[in-house]
């Protein structure tokens, strides 16, 4: 079974999240803080990981770039899945390494999971 | 100035939130994710999915037309068309069936890639389809149509709806522009950024329309962005 680790802040979003990716046949791993996050990368390291930007105590930006400068982590795909959309935060995202840019708004969970599919396979 | 657009872009971004959380609640439900729906219920959501489409669609748009548009960078990344267009008139499928319009994409028998920004591409796309659905008569055609020649894609999105007057179609990429014969309720941004988003793209958009015939749009983008 594939594992995602989803970094959202919103509880809501984050409950809907795990429970439409559970649905989907996959292992959720959840975070919100620095230390969550800490905490599930040494635990294990998922297959994809799913980021939003705006965090309680560190950015996303911060946490892609220690993601990818991280022997462990940096060939893991990270999909940012943020409601901000500046072009200056798709710039950063992209340029940091992140696999695709996400609005939430604009896109289902289901769309979500297909990318996740075409990002890691079934 | 720039304060007052942070605070919108602010407040937008907390919207979002909430109708994010609603799309997919509501998608979530539609699928029968939370148990089986009877056909009322089916129907009540898909009532619900569409108004929170139109809340995000008006929202983007007002995003767009609010920011310092020469501030907007566009990403210049591979960009499959044909892909895109399939995406998104499926997305329309439920709208269009319930008012029993037939809404047809005519697919190219090969991928066309162009090189552009896939997110402000979709939101383009997506204002262009929805007018023609919103003002298209019952038991009409909305067709989709991609093609491509050496230099560029080309897609005409063509309805038998109820057209604009001749007088107005200069006028109708113009910012809060509303033709004196809508019907829906909107914004006037839609067709302003979508003008915006295919010109800052090096594409080009045009509109033909006859009263009570219908209307075509034409958008017109570089394969190499």
């Amino acid at each position: 079974m594939k594992k995602i680790l989803t970094i959202e802040d919103d509880q809501f979003l984050k409950k809907i999240e795990a429970t439409k990716f559970s649905k989907s046949g996959f292992e959720v791993e959840t975070a919100m803080t620095k230390a969550d996050i800490d905490t599930c990368l040494a635990k294990s390291i998922p297959d994809i990981i799913l980021l939003d930007i705006m965090l309680p105590d560190i950015d996303g930006y911060s946490v892609l770039k220690n993601l990818k400068a991280d022997e462990k982590t940096k060939a893991v795909p990270v999909i940012v899945f943020s409601n901000l959309s500046s072009d200056q935060d798709i710039k950063k995202m992209t340029e940091a390494g992140a696999a695709a840019f996400m609005i939430k708004s604009n896109f289902t969970l289901d769309e979500v999971v297909e990318k996740i599919h075409s990002l890691i396979g079934a | 100035m720039q304060e007052k657009i942070d605070f919108f872009l602010l407040t937008a971004h907390e919207l979002r939130t909430s109708l994010s959380a609603m799309k997919w609640l509501f998608k979530m439900l539609a699928d029968g994710d939370y148990g089986a729906l009877n056909d009322e219920q089916r129907t009540a959501i898909t009532q619900a999915m569409q108004a929170n489409d139109r809340m995000v669609a008006t929202l983007n748009n007002t995003i767009l037309a609010v920011k310092d548009t020469d501030a907007i960078t566009y990403t210049h990344l591979p960009v499959q068309l044909d892909r895109l267009l399939s995406e998104i008139t499926k997305e329309f499928g439920s709208e269009a069936a319930e008012k029993h319009l037939t809404l047809t994409y005519h697919a190219p028998t090969t991928p066309i890639t162009i090189i552009g920004d896939e997110s402000k591409l979709r939101m383009a796309f997506h204002n262009v389809i929805e007018n023609s659905l919103k003002y298209s008569n019952g038991d009409t055609e909305v067709t989709v149509s991609l093609s491509a020649d050496d230099q560029a894609a080309t897609v005409h999105i063509q309805d038998h709806g109820i057209g604009i007057q001749a007088d107005q179609l200069p006028h109708v990429f113009e910012k809060f522009f509303r033709g004196a014969n809508h019907i829906e309720s909107g914004t006037g941004l839609g067709l302003y950024g979508t003008k915006l988003i295919i010109e800052r793209q090096c594409g080009t958009i045009t509109i033909e329309s006859q009263e009570a015939v219908g209307t075509t749009v034409t958008i017109s983008l570089p394969l190499q962005g």
